[in-house]
């Protein structure tokens, strides 16, 4: 095999051919498990083998046994197929298997193996490759999921999308086991579901498309294509309600692209007119703009940042101010993995604490599909490898192919689907998360999104971002926390984001609408007034400056100082705390009350308003002045300003003459004036008091206003948890209904095997209570349905003669009792035995009555079979002996009986041997087991014949037989005795003669 | 008891009979009784050891394969080496007829199997 990197050469160093002449053009992964061998055969047969791809296959093989995949695979295809050796260079037209035991990853182009550890019980090794391959290669990847059980591969294949690669998955009904197909495809990121055979012809139309292929600069496609972006974008906006002209433009137009070398349209303007007719796409397009990958805890340390850090602060603060509720708003949640990673965190917290806390955690984002699914709190097994062992154990429940968020968790979030940039943001939130969203934004979005952040969070907040994100310009109202984990404090209380009049135009698509409020009068009307003052009124006034009055101040309608002449410091000071244009602010207590309730006269009755003798303390002394205040209308704007006049006091000579009564000398004079001196200052403290009520009044309207948002808000939250409660409560019930159905059809058999069971049985329980029988057992005694739950002892069973003892018994030794009845001419077995539950305890008693009546019958004609056969040998006219096997005399018939003397040939019990028989030999020596003839026929296996044996009687007569004999074989064709024929040869009487 | 002959020399007895057994026990009762058996399994066998070693007496068998005993004892009776030797017929058959038939033939006694083992010897001593 070439290349193979062994020894001295570093790994990717070929140090003779050219290094790139054969580095492939993409890289493909392919991962298979059962069922995966047909679908890989079907896939490079159809794949020809010149193609400038490379494959790696990585299975799920197994670690005893040797893989013969190579020599499999290697007849359906051209290609070399080879096993991966460590350090080994991808080339192209080539297929690379994984080995067995080993954990396989790529780097720069090139395999590395490390060995799998043995307790390794979650093998994912088809995730683990293709997040390396998405790493190393981005775009160039190319992931395919075949069949297989469980969820490897669902991880690597978000991880190759979101690097810009391409996947494909194999179709369910194709897949032998449809397990990872499914699980890949319900990511919603498989751009191709084919059938392997198919697969390969897809995939070389897509790498060979022209878009795809020759990776035009980006900056030129972006010029180029402008216009045509920007119909794109607004054909994306009219679908979703989602502006994408602010993200970056490079990520957006590479998945543009990549769209484009799915669909097979091979120009912007064909891609356009596809969207255009095919709604679909517009949805596809959609979610390839917003993939994102997350994770559990991603980037571990700042999660850690988090809990040691952010999460006591946050609590304390609340506790200090004595607030009990704590909220969390996780922005751009996606997939929801975030806002379970804070929830968990939370939850953890919360219970070393010891008081209890309101906490509420909001988790939006634009996807609506990745919102639902984040509802549901349902993940693939790959989450072990993110989530700690105790936090998995506490806060999920296993299902099948993967776990479930738990309820309590579940309810501490609320889901929703939100418009970062248009819909009202959450407010007085604790904490905001916002992790790799800023990144797809152009500057000025960021800074929008920012800025209503800044609003959203409390006093001492906290904001979270991504590892590669950071606040630009707002580190003024963002103090850093935690710099390395982009965690940020928020000292200060923020105000309404930034008004919309400071973005400017986009730079992408100059006729693209913004889908902002609409820029204020305030601007616009400023540039026209200026305009028109310079012509017509600055001569005016100048002249009325210099003859007229010292001061002269112009404010628009919200009271904002918009011009001021003359000596207008004279009255103004710049007010303590926070900066306002508002003119009251600036003014002299007495003035200022004097100024606004003129403002308002000379508003509502649109004529000049002049109030007299003024009164202004200063220290010791005391200015009197004069306010005229008119109100100057500007037809086209449509708003007003006014001109304040403020002039030393003039005694009253020449005005309201009205006012006078007529006649009464100075001092009536004096008094009236007193008189209405007082009265002015009395409507004047009445006046600050009204004003003061009504702008107290203003602002808790605005707080109502506020609390009422959020009331709504949290009305909505509540509508989505009783509709995710609704959800769970279905999938309980449908658990329920399974469990249900399994617990019947399990009822079901046990009631089958019963009463198909022909042997009467009766279950008792702990208390000798009637538990359960089978219909059998009635056929011996008459039980009832009613009976269940009785005593035994209540029942009379005469059958069963005294059970209660054999009972005691069986629970005594712990084992079965057996005996024989006879009951009504009919016999029986009684067995009982110990009940066992689950845990090996006595739990009751079994007891079995079994008909052995057919048995007794057989048993019965055996033994009169033998009987009969015993008759037949008892009756022989030879005489004749049964021995067993030892050699002892066994039974002898009739007439042996009389020619030994005995008392009678059956007279023992069958099978006992008549011991008082004895033979002697010729000589006289007794014959024994060895030197008798049972032990020359066991020798043979046949027959004897012609053995001498002499016998001396009862009354001492001696006799001389001559015998013969034969084997007796049992049913294992074992010698198991001997028939003996004695022939009497000659005798000797004793002391007869 | 008869007159007994008075003893030089052991007495040799010729027992022709095909069964072994028979033969084994005659044999040894034979030797208790101090004679000298010798035996043959058929006719021409122990002819042919009568005419060599002329037994003091002959105990035939009748029923035997080939030549039964009384063709045997025909030829015993017709040659004149062994005519003079006594025969005594040794047999199950207990009929009148076979008895009448083998004296007639020149046997001095027949005695009937099972045999006891006192009578034959002295029946043997009667004839010697």
């Amino acid at each position: 095999m070439e290349n193979r990197n062994t020894g001295n050469n570093a790994p990717g160093m070929n140090s003779h051919a050219d290094v790139n002449a054969d580095k492939p053009m993409y890289y493909v992964g392919m991962g298979a498990s059962a069922g995966g061998l047909e679908a890989l055969q079907l896939f490079f047969t159809n794949m020809p083998h010149k193609s400038g791809l490379a494959f790696v296959v990585v299975q799920h093989l197994s670690p005893d046994y040797k893989s013969l995949m190579v020599e499999l695979l290697s007849k359906y295809t051209e290609m070399e197929v080879q096993r991966v050796e460590d350090g080994m260079r991808i080339q192209s037209d080539k297929v690379y298997l994984i080995p067995p035991k080993k954990n396989m990853t790529i780097n720069e182009g090139n395999l590395y193996l490390t060995e799998k550890p043995e307790r390794d019980h979650l093998n994912l090794p088809i995730d683990s490759f293709f997040c390396s391959l998405a790493e190393d290669q981005g775009e160039k990847a190319i992931g395919i999921i075949l069949s297989g059980t469980g969820s490897d591969g669902t991880r690597g294949v978000r991880a190759i999308k979101e690097e810009g690669g391409t996947v494909i998955v194999q179709t369910e009904e194709s897949a032998k086991f449809d397990g990872m197909p499914r699980s890949a495809v319900s990511t919603g990121l498989a751009d191709f579901i084919l059938p392997p055979n198919a697969m390969p012809d897809e995939l070389l139309n897509f790498i060979h498309h022209p878009h795809i292929a020759e990776k035009k600069e980006l900056n030129d496609v972006i010029i180029s294509q402008e216009d045509t972006f920007t119909k794109i974008f607004r054909a994306i906006n009219k679908k979703t309600n989602v502006d994408f002209s602010y993200y970056k433009p490079s990520t957006m137009v590479r998945r543009i692209e990549r769209r484009m070398g799915i669909v097979q349209a091979h120009s912007f303007e064909e891609y356009l007119v596809f969207l255009h007719r095919n709604p679909k796409e517009v949805t596809n397009l959609f979610k390839d703009l917003l993939i994102g990958v997350t994770k559990f805890f991603r980037d571990q340390e700042a999660f850690r940042a988090i809990r040691e850090r952010v999460i006591p602060e946050m609590f304390n603060n609340a506790e200090q101010k004595n607030i009990k509720s704590i909220r969390v708003w996780i922005s751009g949640c996606s997939t929801g993995e975030e806002a379970y990673s804070m929830a968990m965190l939370l939850c953890d917290y919360m219970e070393t604490l010891k008081t209890n806390f309101d906490v509420k955690v909001f988790a939006t984002d634009i996807d609506r599909r990745a919102v639902e699914f984040a509802g549901l709190g349902y993940y693939p097994e790959s989450i072990v490898a993110d989530v700690d062992m105790t936090f998995l154990n506490r806060f999920f429940e296993k299902r099948t192919n993967g776990y479930q968020v738990h309820r309590s968790i579940r309810e501490m979030i609320v889901f929703a689907v939100q418009n970062l940039i248009k819909d009202p943001p959450f407010t007085k939130v604790d904490l905001i998360t916002c992790r790799n969203l800023l990144i797809y934004l152009q500057p000025i979005l960021q800074k929008r999104v920012l800025s209503i952040f800044n609003y959203a969070l409390i006093p001492n907040g906290f904001l979270f971002l991504g590892n590669s994100e950071t606040i630009g310009d707002l580190n003024d109202v963002f103090h850093p926390f935690d710099n390395a984990h982009r965690i940020y404090r928020h000292p200060l209380k923020g105000a309404i984001p930034i008004k919309n009049d400071e973005i400017g135009p986009p730079p992408v698509g100059k006729n693209l609408t913004l889908n902002y409020r609409p820029v204020t009068h305030a601007k616009e009307f400023k540039v026209n007034m200026n305009q028109n003052r310079a012509a017509a009124e600055e001569h005016y006034y100048h002249s009325l400056i210099r003859v007229l009055a010292p001061a002269v101040l112009v404010i628009n309608e919200e009271r904002e100082l918009i011009q001021s002449f003359g000596d207008a410091r004279r009255y103004i000071n710049i007010p303590e705390g926070n900066m306002s244009l508002d003119l009251i602010t600036m003014l002299p207590r007495e003035l200022s009350l004097a100024v606004s309730s003129s403002i308002h006269k000379a508003g509502k009755t649109k004529e000049t308003v002049e109030y007299k003798d003024i009164r202004i303390k200063r220290g010791e002394e005391v200015e009197s002045v004069d306010l005229t205040v008119d109100l100057i209308q500007e037809v086209k704007a449509g708003s007003a300003f006014y001109v304040l006049k403020i002039s030393p006091y003039k005694p009253i000579m020449e005005t309201s003459a009205s006012e006078w009564k007529g006649g009464g000398s100075d001092e009536f004079m004096e008094q009236r004036v007193n008189s209405l001196e007082q009265e002015v200052q009395f409507t004047r403290e009445n006046l600050q008091a009204t004003i003061e009520e009504l702008q107290t009044a203003n602002e808790e309207l605005q707080a109502t206003n506020e609390e009422l948002l959020a009331a709504n808000e949290e009305l909505q939250s509540t509508n989505e948890e009783l509709q995710s409660l609704n959800e769970e409560l279905n999938t309980v019930n449908a658990e329920y209904q399974m469990k249900n159905q399994e617990l019947t059809d399990l009822n079901n058999d046990m009631n089958n095997l019963m009463e198909s069971t022909d042997i009467g049985t009766l279950f008792l329980d702990k208390d000798y209570r009637i538990r359960k029988f089978t219909p059998a057992i009635r056929k011996a005694i008459n039980l009832l349905d009613q009976d269940i739950g009785r005593p035994l002892s209540d029942l009379s069973v005469p059958i069963f003669g005294d059970i209660m003892e054999d009972i005691r018994r069986v629970e005594s030794v712990l084992g079965p009792v057996e005996k024989r009845i006879n009951h009504q001419s009919t016999f029986f077995l009684l067995r009982l035995l110990p009940f066992r539950n689950d845990k090996n305890e006595f739990d009751g008693i079994v007891i079995n009555l079994i008909d052995i009546s057919a048995q007794t019958e057989i048993e019965k004609e055996l033994q009169s079979k033998k009987d009969a056969l015993e008759n037949i040998l008892g009756k022989s006219p030879s005489a004749q002996l049964m021995l067993d096997e030892n050699g002892a005399v066994v039974f002898a018939n009739e007439l042996a009986a009389s020619v030994l003397g005995l008392e009678s040939a059956l007279s023992k019990t069958p099978g006992e041997p008549f011991s008082d028989l004895t033979f002697t030999d010729l000589d006289g020596v007794q014959v024994t087991f060895e030197s008798g003839p049972m032990a020359a026929i066991r020798k043979t296996g046949k027959g004897i014949n012609k053995f001498i044996m002499c016998h001396c009687c009862k009354d001492g007569k001696e006799i001389i037989f001559s015998v013969g004999g034969n084997p007796v074989f049992d049913s294992d064709n074992q010698i198991s005795g001997a028939i003996l024929k004695l022939e009497e040869l000659a005798s000797k009487h004793s002391r007869e003669d | 008891m008869q007159a007994e002959k008075q003893q030089d020399s052991v007495n040799i007895v010729l027992v022709i009979d095909d069964d072994v057994a028979n033969r084994r026990v005659i044999e040894r009762v034979l030797k208790d009784a101090s004679f000298l058996p010798m035996t043959a399994k058929d006719g021409k066998t122990g002819l042919s050891m009568a005419r060599r070693r002329k037994p003091d007496l002959i105990l035939l068998d009748v029923i035997m394969p080939r030549e039964n005993g009384f063709e045997i004892l025909e030829h015993i009776k017709n040659d004149p080496e062994l005519e003079s030797i006594p025969v005594i017929m040794f047999t199950i058959l207990e009929n009148a007829e076979s008895r009448e038939k083998a004296l007639e033939m020149g046997a001095r006694d027949y005695i009937t199997k099972p045999f006891d083992m006192e009578r034959i010897v002295d029946c043997i001593r009667r004839y010697l």
